[in-house]
């Protein structure tokens, strides 16, 4: 979730705990959403430990018969101090007396109740209280209270809330998780026919924020599935998805996705016209080449390779384009990896003279490290084979210059003998 | 003359009613937010004993003598 709707968040749970209107709290929002985070835990430990006779209340319960707890916790307590109750209740009387409430009572209390007090209740509450109160919640749209629980739900109860719930309403949870850290695990108990409702429902509803957001949160492992229901995707939600990408600058979540689909996947969503105007491709590679692009580079090589032969001539134009500053952080991505600097030099084969002036330039320009680097990545045996041959002659004369420079001539002459030979 | 209330009083005065510290964008804040916040606080946490007594009462009514006693006992600790 981004910082905005984090910090935005917490001043609505603030507000709640405090039983105060939102707008209250307008001073808040500028504030980080961590700070407001903070605030509240220690609201939360005062007004949860601030009423004793509560927690004696809770214990007590031990001595009535369940059902009749039941009563006093609806017709006396309420929802409220129910949650603020349970964190002294013992675990099994917790389970029982829950097991004779409401679904509407129990989630009315879900939003009050802070999971930190209750994890020990909460890991122990049994599917059939589960399903109906996720439904409950989801019906009420309340997303935050069970982006609340996650990190403290079991995994069977995380199936069973999975099973209760629609794509929608998965997707608005998983963006306002409190423990984002718990995700990847989550997506693993998510039966993989859901995968492609999900991602669908993303696409209708326009919640592309959510689903890149998850998306950001998930391990390799568990992406490639979701990679595959994305490249089945039809040509206008890919198109509609890229709309998306391209606007909140999400480049850096979408393309480990392409990265990570099977070949015949890429090469097809890589043939979708999205991917092959100007506007786009120009956008990808400013993506890969900016300061903070953290070797972006690598991700989009898959999707380059697949481009078909006039999208790939208009990237090679678009990176002649390029200023000094963005070629020089391409460039040292590119060089990083040998077995992936074909793509660039297949690139640079399409370039007119006048267009590999620009490269030529920033290989003449390159500082010791990256000469070196290029110069070790161009020698490299295994690679050499395949990449010489891809490298024009004048390309190769900078080439040379640089070796030159750096003092790696001999190795250089050497690794070419070597190759002719 | 009595001296004018500083941020520094604000600031002790919501660390008094959280019995901790806050976050120091929190403390950053202008007087009257610090002020709005411990108020909030405040009438949270007398609302809620104030509910919680009731409850605790209203609760006890509906047992049968004989448990109300017991329970009332153990409410006492």
């Amino acid at each position: 979730m981004s910082e905005i709707l984090d910090a935005r968040a917490e001043v609505l749970k603030l507000a709640r705990l405090l039983d105060i209107n939102a707008d209250e709290l307008s001073y808040l929002s500028g504030l980080p959403s961590t700070e407001v985070r903070g605030l509240r835990d220690r609201a939360t430990d005062r007004l949860f430990t601030s009423a004793p006779g509560l927690a004696s209340a809770a214990a007590a319960a031990k001595l009535i018969p369940s059902g009749l707890v039941a009563t006093i916790a609806q017709r006396a307590f309420g929802p409220m101090l129910c949650a603020r109750a349970a964190g002294g209740a013992d675990t099994g009387k917790a389970i029982d007396v829950a097991k004779r409430l409401p679904a509407e009572f129990l989630a009315d209390v879900a939003v009050h109740l802070d999971p930190r007090r209750t994890a020990a209740i909460i890991a122990e509450v049994p599917a059939e209280i589960v399903v109906p109160v996720a439904e409950e919640l989801g019906a009420r749209r309340e997303h935050v209270t069970m982006g609340r629980f996650l990190a403290f739900v079991p995994d069977h109860g995380i199936a069973a809330a999975i099973g209760a719930l629609d794509d929608e309403t998965m997707l608005r949870t998983a963006f306002v998780l409190e423990h984002k850290e718990r995700l990847d695990h989550a997506i693993g108990l998510l039966p993989p026919e859901r995968l492609p409702g999900i991602i669908d429902t993303a696409a209708r509803l326009e919640l592309w924020s959510e689903a890149f957001d998850l998306l950001g949160h998930v391990s390799d492992e568990r992406l490639g599935p979701i990679a595959e229901v994305v490249a089945d995707l039809p040509e206008e939600t890919v198109a509609a998805l890229v709309r998306a990408v391209s606007t909140d600058g999400l480049w850096a979540t979408l393309l480990p996705v392409v990265r990570l689909m099977a070949d015949d996947a890429r090469v097809r969503i890589a043939a979708m016209s999205p991917f092959h105007e100007t506007e786009v491709l120009a956008d990808i590679l400013r993506a890969a080449t900016s300061e903070d692009s953290d070797g972006l580079w690598v991700d989009l090589v898959p999707l380059v390779d697949a481009l078909p032969d006039e999208a790939h001539s208009r990237l090679a134009a678009l990176v002649t384009t390029l200023d000094p500053a963005a070629l020089d952080v391409l460039l040292r991505d590119a060089v990083l990896r040998p077995d992936l600097l074909q793509t660039l030099l297949r690139l640079v084969d399409r370039m007119d003279a006048d267009g590999r002036q620009v490269v030529i330039a920033a290989i003449d320009e390159a500082d010791r490290s990256l000469g070196e680097t290029l110069l070790a990545a161009l020698i490299d045996p295994a690679e050499i084979g395949r990449l010489l041959p891809l490298v024009p002659d004048d390309v190769m004369d900078a080439v040379t210059r640089a070796a030159e420079r750096v003092g790696l001539t001999a190795e250089l002459d050497a690794a070419l003998e070597a190759a002719a030979g | 003359m009595g001296r004018l209330p500083t941020v520094s009083d604000e600031l002790a005065e919501l660390q008094r009613e959280l019995r901790a510290d806050v976050p120091p964008g929190i403390a950053a804040l202008p007087p009257e937010d610090l002020r709005h916040l411990t108020s909030a606080l405040a009438a949270r946490r007398a609302a809620q004993l104030e509910a919680a007594n009731e409850a605790i009462d209203n609760g006890l009514g509906f047992l049968p003598r004989v448990l109300r006693t017991v329970v009332r006992k153990a409410l006492m600790g």
